[in-house]
């Protein structure tokens, strides 16, 4: 006797905002002012609407086949053997991803917290507790990312504390290095803010599909938006613009200067709730990768599936890696991201809207 | 293989014939006792009792320990002498009666209480019903004593239990199905219901897994527990165990089923949520902001009891900074002269901790008091002064033990305690970072946990905000307008605007 494996809204519109809110959340504003200096916060409401515009792609793609995960579905758009390999594409993303943040939750917890802890049993706690949670399939992510989402709150009272420190006119004149420099810095925030392509894996799962489901959507691209303006935001109001060239991770230090009656050093707590953002984006591209794994190998159950992608996962995090090899990798990885957020998702509904492919209704 | 084969054969349990196997009688008195004295082995508690009726000889067979004297002298034997007739159906006034030809189900009336009465010359036999019903008195269960409200608890005997339950809902459609469980003890057990409400495939699962239990044995409850539960593994208990009548009614009126057993004055709820550990009868007893903070407190002593301990240890020996410098001072000149880490200390407080419960439960009132003068005074002052234990550790420790017992059910809190040293391990380890990971898998674990098709953590995972309003707090009754949904009961209102009144009053 087991309880339906479906989720509902609500829970779609936390895997949404929880995969999406992570490890990238620590150095975006510094990436942002790097690229076009105190407009950066501008730079991420145009992300928000560059996004939304890529999750009707998703949605309308998913809608066309409500029973299907991609892996399932992309067979009867192009055939068996390109699908295979897109599959094999999109499983070999995932994974890198989670290497990705595994890494830079390494570096970041070693920087800030555990300085001499080796590295292996940092990125060994990270990855049991996450396979852990992706064992437990859909339902228990949903119901795990919907509670832990309270956990947002401190982390925006936290910094909204700082704004009392904070100067306006750090951030004035809006808009001075011109309409050009944010446009172009929109890249650096889609990248952290990528992780809305996990509807297209999770949606066979959603209760309400349709309308609600697009509404869930939307939702968690807004709130994830405004969480990501507010916080780049702060930081832009409370440093320096010559401060934040040198700060690599703003809000962590901006933090630091702040204390309570009886927390003197808030970071630590900040830190703290950030663990759980990174575990709830890696446990969402492990599962993803499982998925993927369990869908090409013909197995029945996903636990084998996401070990194999869990362990495979740690065996390329474990390479010595500085921070200047993350930084290059993530770029790679950022490059690449756009043909799986959005270049295959959209040669897939072309596909099919051109052949008329759709899954037929019972 | 064969040697496994062999071993299986000598490994099966010993039976004691049952009415599977039927043997028919033999129309001499003498025969039938010669062959239940040789299934009873002879015992000598077996008593038979001759009489002669219509100048035929009869003989009764009981086992004398089971039998009510009182019962066997008013219903059985004054009638059968005084009216001196072999009509048995009309003359005796037991309870229970039954005419059989097969001995074994003899033996097996002989075991459960039943008076045989046997007649010479005749086949069949009679069984009579003469079981004797003595138990202790009922009073208040002492590990879940309330301030207001019943205090009537469960007793030993399931019929005199199920009595209570019978006389707290008036209802037809309260419905009881006994099992027997166990091929040596062979236990009554029994489910209550209410069959309107209760989700019908709820019904199908408890009796299925029920039946599927294969045992020697059933001694407490606990075994059935273990039998039919579905995460054995896990260290939450996911069948709410209690001895009182008024607990478990309200929840057989939720759409769960009750489970009592012959011999154990507790019983079983299921499915139930991890907050039907955090709630008591008395909640609804007091007001209702009383109610609520109490439920909040317990909540709250949820949390103490699991992580302070290993919020303490993380501190101190990874991030005293975070603290501000004038608490610091204090805590940190308390350690100053002891020679242990922090988790040391811990672990010792708590074994001591845990040394003196255990210690002052199995002693006599009067002796465990001793106990908790030379456990709670005498260690507590020497340990510190000795510089084994630091002051603060001791407070720590304290609270933890005092919010673990503040929950109202006594597995919830050895539970939490114990999931407190794991966790202690890890933020010795890794500070917040192993804290954070070590509540991350118990939330995990709690989230993917469900009993009988019930999501254990509900409702906060999943989040059910309409349910909240009873569990973490407790509104009052007029606006719990609907059932909690976790069990899918067959309908869901549960109160129909009862204070209508107020609409109709004129000022």
């Amino acid at each position: 006797m087991k309880t339906t494996s479906t989720i509902n809204n609500a829970q779609l519109f936390f895997i949404i905002f929880q995969t999406q809110v992570g490890v990238g959340v620590l150095s975006l504003p510094s990436s942002l002012y790097a690229e076009t200096g105190t407009d950066g916060w501008i730079t991420l409401l145009i992300t928000g609407g560059a996004i939304q515009f890529i999750i009707f792609i998703l949605y309308f793609l998913c809608a066309r086949f409500p029973t299907l995960t991609l892996y399932e579905f992309a067979p009867k758009i192009i055939g068996k053997y390109a699908a295979g390999s897109i599959s094999v594409l999109y499983v070999a993303f995932a994974i890198a991803t989670s290497v990705i943040v595994l890494e830079l939750f390494e570096t970041t917890i070693k920087t800030w917290i555990l300085f001499r802890t080796p590295m292996l049993v940092i990125l060994l706690l990270l990855t049991v507790s996450g396979t852990y949670l992706a064992v437990g399939k859909i339902k228990v992510m949903g119901r795990f990312y919907q509670f832990v989402s309270i956990l947002i709150l401190p982390l925006i009272v936290m910094s909204a504390y700082t704004l009392k420190d904070a100067d306006i006119r750090y951030i004035l004149p809006v808009g001075q290095n011109g309409f050009a420099s944010i446009l172009k810095a929109t890249q650096n925030g889609i990248v952290s803010m990528l992780g809305f392509e996990i509807v297209l894996f999770i949606y066979p799962y959603v209760q309400n599909k349709g309308k609600a489901a697009l509404k869930s959507l939307t939702l968690a691209n807004i709130a994830v938006t405004t969480l990501y303006t507010f916080l780049t935001f702060t930081t832009f109001v409370f440093f320096s613009p010559n401060q934040l060239e040198v700060i690599p991770e703003p809000l962590v230090y901006m933090l630091k200067g702040i204390s309570f009656v009886i927390v003197d050093r808030v970071d630590l707590i900040f830190l703290s709730i950030w663990i759980i953002s990174v575990m709830t984006s890696y446990v969402s591209y492990l599962y993803i990768a499982g998925r993927g794994i369990q869908r090409l190998t013909k197995r029945k159950k996903t636990t084998g599936s996401i070990l194999i992608a869990s362990f495979i996962a740690l065996f390329f995090s474990m390479f010595s890696h500085d921070r200047y090899t993350v930084e290059m990798l993530s770029g790679y990885h950022a490059k690449a991201s756009y043909f799986f957020a959005l270049g295959f998702p959209l040669m897939l509904l072309l596909i099919s809207l051109l052949f008329k492919k759709k899954e037929e209704s019972q | 293989m064969r040697r496994g084969k062999r071993k299986s054969i000598r490994n099966e349990p010993y039976q004691i014939p049952t009415a599977t196997e039927s043997y028919e009688a033999f129309p001499s008195l003498e025969k039938n006792k010669e062959y239940i004295l040789s299934q009873f082995h002879n015992t000598e508690d077996i008593k038979f009792r001759k009489l002669t009726i219509e100048n035929i000889t009869c003989k009764l067979a009981y086992l004398d320990p089971l039998v009510d004297e009182d019962k066997l002298q008013k219903t059985i034997m004054k009638p059968l002498m005084e009216k001196n007739t072999l009509n048995i159906e009309d003359t005796v006034t037991s309870k229970e009666y039954r005419s059989s030809v097969d001995l074994n189900e003899a033996v097996t009336g002989l075991t459960k209480g039943f008076v045989v009465l046997f007649i010479e010359g005749h086949q069949h036999f009679y069984l009579l019903e003469a079981f004797s019903a003595n138990s202790r008195a009922v009073s208040e269960p002492i590990n879940e004593q309330v301030v207001r409200g019943s205090h009537e608890g469960f007793v030993e005997n399931i019929m005199q239990n199920l009595q209570m339950l019978r006389r707290r809902i008036e209802n037809p459609n309260l419905v009881i199905r006994f099992f027997k469980v166990g091929k040596t003890t062979d236990t009554k057990l029994a489910i209550i219901y209410l069959q309107h409400l209760v989700n019908p495939e709820l019904i199908d699962e408890v009796e299925k897994r029920i039946t599927s239990i294969k045992t020697d044995s059933i001694q407490t409850p606990g075994y059935v527990e273990e039998f039919i539960e579905d995460s054995p593994f896990s260290p939450f208990p996911q069948m709410l165990s209690t001895e009182r009548p008024d607990r478990l009614t309200a929840h057989i009126i939720e759409g769960r089923i009750g489970l009592l057993m012959e011999g154990s004055p507790s019983t079983l709820v299921m499915p139930v949520t991890f907050f039907a550990f955090y709630q008591s009868p008395e909640d609804y007893n007091s007001r209702w902001y009383i109610g609520s903070i109490l439920r909040l407190i317990r909540v709250a002593s949820f949390i103490f009891a699991l992580g302070l301990p290993s919020l303490y240890i993380a501190t101190v020996s990874f991030h005293s900074e975070v603290l501000p410098a004038e608490l610091i001072l204090n805590i940190k000149s308390s350690l100053e002269n002891v020679p242990f880490p922090p988790l040391l200390e811990a672990l010792i407080m708590q074994i001591i901790l845990e040394l003196l419960r255990e210690a002052a439960i199995r002693l006599p009132g009067p002796i465990a008091q001793t106990i908790g003068i030379v456990g709670g005074l005498v260690i507590g002052t020497a340990i510190v002064e000795a510089n084994l234990v630091s002051n603060m550790m001791i407070i720590v420790v304290a609270l933890t033990a005092i919010s673990s017992f503040a929950v109202p059910s006594y597995e919830m809190s050895m539970s939490i305690r114990l999931l407190g040293f794991p966790l202690m391990l890890l933020s010795a380890s890794f500070g917040f970072i192993g804290l954070v990971f070590g509540l991350s898998i118990i939330l995990i674990h709690l989230c993917s946990l469900e009993t009988f098709g019930t999501p254990y953590f509900s409702p906060l995972a999943p989040l059910r905000l309409n349910e909240l309003k009873d569990s973490i707090v407790r509104l009052p009754r007029w606006l719990l307008g609907d059932r909690p949904t976790d069990v899918h009961p067959q309908f869901n209102k549960q109160e129909w605007r009862s204070r209508r009144w107020k609409k109709n009053e004129n000022d």
